[in-house]
């Protein structure tokens, strides 16, 4: 049942990347201005300079040419080569990928963790805690990552000086000493908001009937608690914070700016502003490839959670 | 014109928000601002040694090749590591660099090279290097950047084993500071060469002569360049290491300024928090002399701006004040000639007298209503290219906005995004519609020539509205050819007067050069000789 699954996944993945890959290069293509300004800086160059650079990167052919260009190297694996950098692709992606994706894991466990750590217990001990929660959460998910990004530097790298408050860092230590503030600005609204969604699930599912009527049986709390709340919560928990998840891969360019952090998301906002197409292309299939994956983990966990889950009927 | 992101203009208002609640440092105070901040072209000479230094450029460096680096981050880098034929000294003068010049006759360009030039390696630099570097950049086939200003060489050939000869095919003075700058880069053939199509891109990397070597490149951290041990002019310089990194990002770059990650950077004047920065007792701000004009690109003689009266009508009407004060705090000043006073690299007494004796640029409306209404221009409409994705294009859009409607014309703002403004300067057919965009530009090299020159000559880069006028082509013709600086300078003065009369473009203020650095650290360039001459020889501690 497994194989069919994972293979008609995989086939919809493969349609997913090229409609996207067309979809993107036709909108690239479209959008006024040249890719060979990004060279220039927006200072005057001589028409002939220009001309000769556009020949040399092949963008005086015509469109389903360059799309045939970019899509015939890239099913063998050669994503191109850069114009503003005239570096390989895949190069200048696996190094910023790193930083992405480390900021994205390090923010989606202060979610899960903390976000619905705090709407369990919101969830389950009605009273002043809880009260304090809802207005918290009300704030932090008010709070746009770019504005926390700010306020957190302020605070905790310009006056306290405890974190960094640019860059990447080198090795595990320094990483996670970089990455803390962006992680936590990048995460801020989205713990509030996987909070509260995990707070209401467990207050519906410990209303329901039969948790009611197995607590008048005498079933011990603990054991109510565990098979048939979070149990059954488990699963919109589960969609909630893997759309959140996967938000955090777009919004973490507007992060990533704040803290000069070389990552993806501002490298796809740089590149597609300077209409360098290969490096926009690259990244936007690493970013679909994320999106879908992350999408099967979130089915495969629904099947884990939910035995009345059939992976087979969900994949459509 | 430098471009950023756009996000910015909001998280700077957030930025200073909170550091007015955060209450550190002192308050701004205008008073001290302009007495303290007089103009220097460099800061005192750094005497401590320093393990490390960061310094921050406003975007990703894009190439190290000379013959394609135009922009400010690949500029700073450049001229940090690689050194040209001649030197650009902080006050905008050209001295020997690699090489020194001397003329046999007017037409021929000899270079004797100082036999103790080092390469990176230890290699010597020989004659072969050097016509191999001159002829790279003039390649049109290449499609270097600067391949243009080589139109009067005939020739270059290697004449001994440390000399090269170029032939011109008529005197040309314009040549000396054009290889003073990027154009003139000296490489090692043999190196170029062999990267082949990597050289000058991160993997590549190149090699160079100048006081710091290029240790490593990765492009999403940036560039690391160690003081050279070996530099054979003069001592290592006394910061061990300098990481160029980049923060385009107003807001990062200020915190990281304040929190010392970042230990200096040159900024454009119109950069938001600079009273934040004066505030802080942990970094100082300079100002310096710049190259640097905003001003208004005419694009189009079919328009009400085909009227010379009419382009000064609008000259007259402008708040320059408002700008030099709302926008660049102060670190600008109000125009006189279309150049920045920054750029007398030569003849420096001839230039300051006269630009004392013409007159500033000041806000005239009575004469500019009446030359308006002698135009027979009332109510009509001009078309102005900008972007609101850059703060500084914005308001100056603004000003002229505001200066149009109070002589009685009417402005229509084409606004467009930061991406696509850039467009306007290098594809005619982004430019259609338009009688005038906005700009912020900069010549070469420190001769208000250079800038003119590519204005008004008829296959001039910047010659967007295919001006020609008789009296501006021929004083440049001849400023070109005369070999007295003195003479030639007089000759650029009348010039520059009579662009003031034509007004080709429209000049709004003159941003000066602004250099923040750590206070800990002193000796770098505060002039905008940084873009082509070396800025860190002297950093140091202090």
């Amino acid at each position: 049942m497994h194989v069919p699954f994972l293979l008609k996944r995989f086939l919809i993945l493969l349609a997913t990347l090229l409609v996207a890959s067309f979809v993107i290069f036709s909108a690239m293509f479209l959008a006024p201005g040249k890719p060979i300004a990004a060279l220039t800086g927006g200072r005057s160059v001589s028409p002939e300079a220009l001309a000769v650079l556009e020949r040399r990167y092949q963008l005086d052919e015509p469109f389903l040419t360059q799309y045939w260009n970019w899509l015939s190297h890239a099913v063998r694996g050669d994503l191109g080569i850069s114009i503003a950098t005239r570096q390989e692709v895949s190069e200048l992606i696996a190094e910023r990928s790193g930083i992405t994706f480390a900021l994205v894991l390090y923010a989606s466990v202060l979610i899960v963790v903390i976000g619905i750590g705090l709407g369990m217990l919101a969830g389950l001990r009605p009273g002043r805690l809880d009260t304090a929660l809802i207005v918290a959460t009300s704030a932090a998910a008010a709070i746009p990552p770019f504005l926390s990004a700010i306020v957190l530097t302020m605070i905790f790298a310009v006056s306290l000086g405890w974190l960094p408050a640019l860059g990447a860092g080198d090795g595990v230590v320094e990483r996670v000493e970089h990455l803390t503030l962006p992680a936590v600005a990048l995460a801020l609204s989205s713990i509030a908001v996987v909070a509260r969604v995990t707070r209401a699930s467990i207050r519906k599912e410990a209303g329901r009937e039969h948790v009611q009527t197995a607590i008048s049986r005498g079933v011990p709390r603990r054991g109510v608690i565990t098979r048939h709340v979070l149990r059954n919560a488990a699963i919109p928990i589960t969609t909630s914070t893997g759309i959140t998840i996967a938000s955090l891969i777009a919004v973490s360019a507007v992060v990533e700016t704040a803290f000069s952090l070389n990552g993806l998301g501002q490298y796809l906002i740089v590149s597609s502003n300077s209409k360098d197409l290969a490096v926009v292309q690259g990244i936007a299939l690493v970013l679909v490839l994320a999106f879908v994956l992350l999408n099967l983990l979130v089915d495969i966990a629904y099947a884990i959670l939910d035995p009345r889950v059939n992976l087979g009927a969900k994949a459509a | 014109m430098l471009v950023q992101p756009s996000v910015r203009s909001l998280s700077t208002i957030v930025l200073i928000a909170s550091l007015a609640l955060a209450g550190c440092g002192r308050t701004p105070d205008d008073a001290d601002r302009e007495s303290q901040e007089t103009l220097m072209e460099t800061t005192p000479v750094g005497t401590e040694n320093v393990p490390s230094a960061v310094w921050a450029v406003n975007g990703d460096i894009k190439t190290l090749d000379p013959m394609y680096t135009v922009d400010y981050p690949g500029s700073t880098t450049l001229s940090l590591m690689c050194e040209s034929l001649l030197t650009t000294l902080p006050d905008g003068s050209i001295g020997p660099g690699v090489a020194e010049l001397s003329r046999p006759d007017e037409t021929t360009v000899v270079f004797d090279i100082d036999p103790d030039v080092r390469f990176w390696d230890g290699a010597q630099v020989t004659a072969e290097d050097v016509v191999y570097s001159l002829d790279r950049q003039r390649d049109p086939a290449l499609g270097g950047f600067y391949s243009a200003f080589f139109d009067r060489v005939d020739s270059i050939e290697a004449t001994g084993p440390q000399q090269v000869t170029v032939k011109l095919t008529e005197p040309d003075y314009w040549l000396d500071g054009e290889l003073a700058s990027r154009a003139g880069v000296v490489l090692q053939k043999k190196y170029v060469e062999d990267r082949g199509e990597s050289f000058g891109t991160s993997s590549g990397g190149t090699m160079c002569t100048g006081s710091y070597s290029l240790e490593s490149w990765e492009p999403a951290t940036g560039i690391v360049a160690r003081a050279n041990p070996d530099y054979w002019d003069g001592e290592t310089p006394k910061v061990e290491q300098i990481t160029i990194k980049s923060v385009p990002d107003e807001a990062a770059l200020t915190s990281s300024l304040l929190t010392g990650e970042v230990d200096g950077t040159y900024r454009p004047a119109s950069m938001s928090t600079l009273d934040q920065l004066r505030a802080s007792d942990d970094v100082e701000v300079f100002q310096g002399p710049s190259y640097n004009t905003d001003a208004l690109i005419v694009s189009s003689l079919d328009g009400p701006l085909g009227d010379e009266g009419v382009r000064r009508a609008l000259s007259l009407a402008l708040d320059r004040k408002g700008i030099i004060e709302s926008v660049y705090r102060g670190a600008a000043s109000t125009p006189h000639w279309i150049a920045n006073p920054g750029t007398f690299g030569y003849a420096q007494d001839v230039f300051e007298e006269a630009y004392q004796d013409a007159p500033a640029w000041e806000q005239d409306l009575e004469e500019a209503k009446a030359l308006v209404k002698e135009a027979g221009a009332e109510g009509k409409t001009i078309t102005i290219g900008m972007t609101r994705g850059l703060a500084q294009i914005a308001a100056a859009a603004g000003a002229y906005e505001a200066a149009a409607a109070s002589i009685g014309l009417k402005v229509k703002l084409k606004a467009v995004s930061t991406e696509n403004f850039i467009n306007f300067f290098i594809d005619p057919q982004a430019r259609i519609g338009l009688d005038a965009f906005l700009t912020a530009d900069y010549p070469d090299y420190a001769d208000p020539a250079a800038f003119i020159a590519t204005i008004v000559l008829p296959n001039g880069a910047r010659n967007y509205a295919a001006l020609e006028d008789k009296q501006l082509i021929e004083l440049m013709g001849k400023a070109r050819g005369t070999a007295d600086p003195d003479e030639r300078a007089r000759i650029v003065i009348d010039a520059l007067n009579r662009f003031n009369e034509v007004l080709p473009w429209i000049p709004l203020v003159q941003p000066n050069t602004v250099l923040v650095m750590n206070r800990k650290l002193t000796g770098a360039v505060s002039s905008f000789a940084y873009m082509s001459g070396p800025w860190a020889a002297d950093l140091g501690g202090r």
